[in-house]
């Protein structure tokens, strides 16, 4: 966040030393003048720098330590940038104001002035667009089609930023530096929203779909030639080119072996897309784009862990659990709403088997109740132990917020959202 | 971060709602009460593609002065709430320029009641000469007609 911070700064920077400071603030108007066009910058900038976030990068998933962080702070970022841009008009009208109300009126009105056009459709846009994020609830894969429309927000953004006359227009250095930001921005999104096609994906194809229980789908596939290789309890995006099943691509965690030839994913039935993968046939071809998120034992040094799944939660930890060889010591809790639900105990039997410090918990929420940190205090000694949550959003929460409760340090806590 | 999106939203709704509303209400207002000559000069120039005054009577104007736009009375607009300058031999009124100007206030203050021609043509306040240095762009030429009173020793209505 500092980097981002530094890099959105740069152009005030730039910007305090085209001329000197004291006419830039000398009276009210200059001021509020100064700030509109500081808001601009640092405004289009973010919005530059949430763009490249989006983009699904390796190096961001390391940098920010999973997938699910750099969204995090895609979000933040984009509520901030939103903010700055939001104000960057309120300010500069002010000049307007003091020439005429009715001057001040038509600044906000479209069609009076071609540069000024612009950035009142990529605002409006942005609006419409960020009220589809927070105030108005959509399928998901309806508001994730309707959220690459930023980029067209973005578009507009650019070509107000080049006609607009102002300092941007006068320093090269910076314009160059609004521009190369404001380029690799749109570049990297057009791609990652409209292009998707395009980025390199690693051919697999389904061999194998089985039924764990009646919502629970086991999916097996197979390489066409390059593997995914992955560390056990990463995640991939998958897309199913079949008649069926839409081509959207959707994040899953990888259940098997980082050893297997083969690739395994378990997909619980939780809604539209997920229903259809039951329509997969044999031979469908899969197209990968992975492995994401920093989820995995081998992440921290200590080898003391205990694992906490809920429900489908347990797929990461399935792959985690065959990589574990003797030095480690962990406890996996596995919480489910019925005995049914736990699809894989059997698996997870056959592995203790061979590694005698691993030992799997089944926590029947039907008949214990809500599986509790206090509990698990109790069975297992916390102290000096790393914790690894996987489930359900509210599930990770409560637990996390009742292990802090226990004053267990939050660094030794380990969660990945997969809302995205 | 929601809140933060919420608040910026409710603010500039506010903001934005309450200029259009006032700017239109007004607007047959300000339009009449305007005394800015350079209003009835650019209608002139529209109709007619070349700048020349209109005398005829305006209804909304009660006050009716003739002044020459001579260079004792540019000197007298010499500051940055009343900036007059000859660019050209084109007089023009700058005042409500002011803060919009990308190159800031004090580069236009300077030639305030004076010839800026060599300044307007060069963006250097001190020139004497317009051989030197870059001029404004066309897009600020086109902005400069807004402030146009008329030409050097022309006379006008105020």
């Amino acid at each position: 966040m500092f980097f981002i911070a530094i890099l959105s700064l740069i152009p005030v920077i730039i910007w305090s030393y085209m001329e000197p400071l004291g006419s830039r603030f000398s009276d009210l108007n200059t001021i509020f003048t100064s700030i509109g066009q500081i808001l601009g910058l640092v405004g289009m900038v973010m919005f530059s720098i949430n763009l490249i976030l989006a983009g699904k990068f390796k190096f961001l998933d390391k940098y920010f330590k999973g997938l699910d962080k750099v969204y995090i702070n895609h979000s933040k970022i984009g509520a901030i940038a939103f903010s700055l841009i939001l104000f960057h008009p309120l300010f500069l009208v002010v000049k307007y104001i003091t020439i005429s109300l009715n001057d001040a009126a038509l600044f906000f009105v479209p069609f009076v002035n071609t540069p000024i056009t612009w950035g009142i459709l990529s605002l409006l846009l942005m609006i419409i667009l960020i009220s589809f994020t927070f105030y108005i609830k959509l399928k998901y894969h309806v508001w994730k089609f309707s959220h690459k429309f930023m980029v067209v927000a973005f578009f507009f953004a650019i070509i107000h930023t080049v006609l607009i006359g102002s300092d941007i227009s006068r320093s090269i250095l910076l314009r160059l530096y609004i521009l190369i930001f404001s380029f690799v921005g749109l570049f990297i999104s057009v791609r990652q929203a409209f292009l998707n096609k395009f980025i390199k994906k690693i051919k697999y194809k389904v061999i194998g779909i089985n039924y764990l229980n009646k919502d629970i789908l086991e999916i097996e596939m197979e390489p066409l030639g390059e593997k995914v290789s992955f560390i056990p309890g990463q995640f991939a995006f998958f897309s199913f080119i079949s008649d069926i099943v839409s081509f959207e691509s959707h994040p899953f965690s990888i259940a098997s072996s980082n050893l297997d030839n083969n690739i395994k994913i378990a997909v619980k039935n939780f809604g539209d897309y997920t229903d259809s993968l039951k329509d997969l046939k044999v031979n469908d071809l899969v197209l990968i784009d992975g492995p994401y998120g920093n989820f995995s034992h081998r992440s921290v040094t200590n080898k003391n862990q205990i694992w906490i799944a809920g429900g489908i939660g347990i797929t990461p930890f399935l792959s985690m659990s065959k990589d574990l060889n003797e030095e480690y010591n962990v406890d996996l809790y596995y919480s489910v709403k019925e005995h049914t639900e736990a699809v894989c105990i059997a698996e997870l039997g056959e592995i203790e088997e061979k590694n005698k410090n691993f030992k799997p918990r089944l926590w029947d929420a039907g008949v214990s109740g809500y599986i509790t940190a206090e509990a698990i205090a109790v069975l297992s000694k916390v102290e000096g132990k790393d914790i690894f949550l996987c489930g359900p959003k509210m599930f990770m929460e409560s637990l996390k917020d009742q292990f802090l409760l226990l004053e267990v340090d939050i660094k030794k806590i380990h969660y990945e959202n997969f809302s995205f | 971060m929601k809140k933060l999106s919420t608040i910026s939203l409710f603010v500039f709704g506010v903001v934005v709602t309450a200029i259009l509303t006032a700017g239109l209400v007004f607007y047959q207002n300000s339009k009449n009460t305007s005394s800015k000559n350079n209003i009835i000069v650019q209608e002139a120039i529209l109709k007619n593609g070349i700048p020349v005054v209109n005398t005829q009577n305006n209804t909304s104007v009660t006050m009716q002065k003739s002044l020459t736009l001579n260079m004792p009375e540019i000197l007298k607009h010499n500051s940055q709430t009343d900036c007059w300058m000859l660019i050209s031999g084109k007089v023009y009124d700058i005042t409500s320029f002011f803060g919009s100007h990308p190159g800031g206030n004090g580069t236009m203050a300077a030639t305030c009641g004076t010839d800026a021609t060599s300044a307007y043509d060069t963006k250097d306040p001190n020139a004497t000469s317009s051989s030197n240095g870059n001029g404004h762009s066309s897009r600020a030429k086109n902005l400069l007609i807004n402030y146009y009173l008329g030409n050097l020793n022309q006379t006008i209505i105020q």
